[in-house]
């Protein structure tokens, strides 16, 4: 378990730390160390500021290969780009699935800027809109609520509730306003921590402020604030759209047990945002930390699984008031409510899927990464097509062939030749540690991206199954029986 | 009815409208091909006859359209694999039995589908992609029930007895994920609709799907993110997962009552494709079965507990104040309040005093010894 952790955070730290180390420049540190790696993120990420960027014609990246089609380098530059996504987080974390969280929008005068297109203001109620529609898909057991920052003030702008639609409606309500105004963090953190007082122990707390100013008008001191906050273990990200700023870092590393890497993301362009603020919506591993300071960090809740129910003739709903023909009776008391997960408007209990507790299984079992089988080793296997969607493996001898004649017909440039002789060293499958079974590239980022599965050890029958049930007769419903070893008893620091 | 012209014009118009829309459909049958399930069990349809069945919708589903295009999947005890189309390795083995794989894979396959032709039998007016599909089917699931040893449905658990449990989970993983290849995993579109719809029949017969549980609800959610519903047509018991799965992906879920007219049900229900299904009145699941199993005694619960960490559910708090699954310890005072019972006040005076007292030391906060039940004893 310790070594798998370790890896986690060699892959994920150095990415971010260059990250913020690259956005110092805008607040003045040396101007050396910030070229060189900003030289180094471009190459990671791939792409820096868009103005150091040399101008790129879409012409010169294709190339056209012997027959003059495009198809060959278009695939080419989409397996590329598939393959920058192959790493994912494999570590079973114990993490706080029930999460309470206060989205913090920036709608100060400094959001109007145009450096996003169509403006800061526009992209990020955009985003926000994505943010909180990914946010419910992944964590349908927790509660979310919005607040903005405008004209010094913190303004409320959505309750915290468990309806994406009544959030996403707010937003949409903001798109014709203007943003005016300097914004206040103390203010809304203030507000936030008040929305979050009456969270019950055992979900997280946490906001995710979007910040595109560069300054912060408060009316006390922020200090203080912060360490209230970390007083009531609330977890502050912030995505800056500009530069870094001190009291921000500050901010992150406090509340976040000096996990700055993960929690601070300045952006560099608009896909960059998205990335950051889309991070957001994994629950957050728990760390030992928060786990000694609150002593009731787990336990058990009492949750309602309601029945549906169709009826003839329509009746009000206890929770909107709404005349319908359907709905989900509560166990407890009955009540008739409209949707779920919600709590019982007359009992308070907590009603819920069963589908609700299973979407949220996958961030506890993470699918094992794949690795890529190497020439040899494909050359003596007799697996020639993917086990899943049985797409046919590209064969050694053809590939290397076509590729020499790309290579001699095209007239490129070097680099372009160099690239497609790379791509031709990639077998393109990829072998599940487990089930031992091939895959191409498209099944590996769908089983891990969508799927969640691993076909083959689905296929494979209970034998080769990664979650197997063999360990308890008594548990044999379901994985958590050999989860039990996955999650070491003694919760994960990160 | 109506006047012959109105009604007429009606349908015209409909029929046009269908027509701009029509596009080609992907159908993906998972067959349970489960041997025991078949074999021994309730089913009165044999599963040769079932297959004769499955073999016509997919024929009549690829007349419907000029572009229309089937995958059949066997899922079984032991392992999941494509009946057609088959892939590469398979046609390679088969050799010489009359096998196809689509047209435009590797050159092997020509190969094959070339030294197909010269086997045709003279005389055989048959379409000749019903022929291909029917005969790969079929050849490829003779081979996989005469393979079936006795080991493969022993029951994998270590423990004695036969497990008839088909890995529905694998089919439907694999048949997700070569939808999501035909479908534009391969080259994206840059718009969100693909050019070909897709869609999963699932025809089940093991009513045991506990252990996959997990696998196959990632299967729904990821079902339900592509827009691909999951129909499931049931021989024998209902399954609750997957009531769920068509529910969930908005297929449709069908219990046979009579499992004979297999082809009826086939043909009526689930042969219109999505576009045609809003226009038709479908069997709709008047209830589903959302409730729980706790993962200790398996019993279904309408009120359960769950622990906040693995998210497992329980039937009653444990006992030993710790999580069975992950070992978490529960925060006692937490546990105390869940396990505490009402407290009736029985009617005789003396009574009502000194439970009165005994709720009030409570309230107060004594919480560190274990609290037994207060539940009143006369």
């Amino acid at each position: 378990m310790s070594d798998s952790d370790e890896s986690y955070n060699e892959a994920s730290s150095p990415d971010s730390e260059e990250l913020t180390g690259s956005r110092a420049l805008s607040v003045g540190v040396s101007t050396r160390s910030t070229r060189k790696s900003n030289a180094e993120l471009r190459s990671t990420t791939g792409g820096g500021y868009v103005w150091e960027d040399s101008i790129q014609r879409p012409w010169d990246i294709v190339q056209e290969d012997e027959g003059g089609s495009l198809a060959n380098a278009i695939a080419d530059l989409v397996q590329a780009n598939k393959r920058k996504r192959l790493f994912y987080e494999q570590t079973p974390l114990q993490r706080g699935i029930i999460r309470h969280l206060m989205l913090v929008l920036d709608l100060s005068s400094a959001m109007a800027d145009k450096d996003l297109r169509p403006s800061r203001y526009q992209l990020s109620l955009q985003y926000a809109i994505q943010f909180i529609n990914e946010y419910f898909e992944q964590n349908p057991i927790s509660q979310l609520g919005v607040i903005g920052m405008k004209d010094g003030l913190a303004r409320l702008i959505s309750q915290l509730g468990g309806n994406p639609t009544e959030h996403v409606a707010a937003i949409q309500a903001l798109k014709k306003d203007e943003p005016a105004g300097v914004p206040s963090l103390q203010n809304a953190l203030e507000m936030a921590r008040g929305a979050l007082y009456h969270v019950p122990s055992h979900g997280t707390k946490e906001v995710v402020i979007i910040f595109g100013a560069l300054i912060s008008c408060d009316p006390g001191d922020i200090h203080k604030t912060v360490a209230t906050l970390k007083a009531e273990q609330i977890r502050v990200r912030v995505v800056g759209l500009a530069a870094q700023v001190a009291v921000c870092k500050e901010l992150c590393q406090q509340t976040n047990d000096g996990d700055l890497a993960s929690t601070y993301g300045v952006i560099l362009n608009e896909q960059h945002f998205k990335e950051v603020l889309l991070n957001a919506c994994t629950p957050p591993a728990s760390t030992l930390n928060e786990k000694a300071k609150s002593k009731s960090g787990s336990e058990l809740m009492r949750m309602g699984f309601p029945s549906r129910v169709v009826e003839t003739t329509p009746s009000f709903c206890a929770c909107h008031t709404r005349l319908l023909k359907g709905g989900y009776l509560c166990p407890r008391c009955n009540v008739k409510v409209c949707s779920l997960p919600t709590e019982c408007p007359a009992c308070g209990l907590t009603l819920i899927l069963s589908t609700h507790l299973a979407r949220s299984y996958h961030h506890l079992m993470p699918l094992k990464n794949w690795y890529e089988v190497e020439w040899p080793e494909a050359r003596s296997s007799k697996t020639s097509a993917c086990f899943s969607c049985s797409k046919p493996f590209a064969l050694p001898s053809v590939h290397t062939a076509s590729t020499k004649i790309r290579i001699i017909a095209g007239s490129s440039t070097v680099s372009s030749s160099t690239r497609q002789e790379k791509e031709s060293l990639a077998t393109g499958r990829f072998r599940c540690p487990t089930c031992r079974k091939q895959f191409c590239i498209d099944c590996d980022l769908f089983a891990h991206e969508v799927l969640h599965n691993c076909p083959g050890c689905e296929a494979a029958g209970p034998s080769g199954r990664q979650y197997s049930t063999t360990a308890k007769p008594a548990g044999e419903i379901l994985p958590q029986t050999n989860a039990g070893s996955r999650f070491s008893s003694a919760p994960i620091s990160i | 009815m109506n006047a012959v012209d109105g009604s007429a014009h009606v349908f015209q118009e409909n029929f046009a409208e269908e027509l701009e829309e029509e596009l080609p459909s992907l159908l993906v049958l998972v067959l349970d091909a489960s041997p025991l399930s078949w074999g021994s069990q309730s089913p009165p349809i044999s599963l040769r006859e079932a297959v004769a069945s499955l073999l016509v919708f997919a024929n009549s589903h690829l007349s419907l359209n000029h572009s229309n295009e089937i995958a059949v999947l066997a899922a079984h005890p032991s392992t999941v694999r494509f009946l057609y189309p088959l892939p590469p390795s398979a046609v390679e083995e088969s050799g010489s039995s009359s096998n196809l794989v689509r047209d435009d894979s590797v050159d092997p396959v020509i190969a094959a589908e070339d030294a197909d032709e010269s086997n045709i039998p003279t005389g055989t007016s048959m379409y000749k992609q019903f022929r291909v599909v029917n005969e790969a089917v079929m050849d490829q699931l003779e081979d996989l029930i005469s393979k079936t040893t006795e080991k493969d449905i022993t029951s994998k658990d270590g423990g004695e007895g036969v497990s008839d449990t088909s890995m529905i989970s694998g089919a439907l993983s694999m048949a997700l994920a070569y939808i999501n290849r035909q479908t534009g995993g391969d080259v994206p579109t840059t718009e969100e609709s693909s050019a070909i719809k897709a869609r999963i029949l699932l025809v089940s017969v093991c009513s045991d799907l506990a252990a996959q549980y997990v696998p196959i609800m990632n299967c729904i959610f990821a079902a339900q993110k592509m827009k691909v519903p999951i129909d499931i047509c049931k021989i024998g018991d209902d399954t609750v997962f997957l009531q769920q799965a068509s529910d969930t992906t908005g297929g449709i879920y069908i219990n046979l009552d009579h499992p004979k007219g297999l082809m009826q049900y086939l043909m009526t229900a689930f042969l219109p494709d999505r576009l045609l299904r809003k226009h038709l009145i479908l069997p709709t699941q008047s209830s589903v079965d959302f409730r729980a199993a706790c993962f200790c005694h398996k019993r279904i619960v309408d009120i359960g507990y769950v622990c906040n960490i693995c998210l497992s559910i329980f039937c009653e708090p444990p006992v030993d104040g710790s999580c069975s699954i992950c070992d978490t310890i529960f925060d006692p005072r937490e546990l105390a309040d869940l396990i505490k019972q009402p407290v009736l006040i029985p009617l005789s005076g003396n009574g009502q005093k000194k439970k009165a007292k005994k709720n009030k030391t409570k309230r107060n906060g004594d919480y560190d010894s274990t609290p037994a039940p207060a539940t009143p004893s006369a």
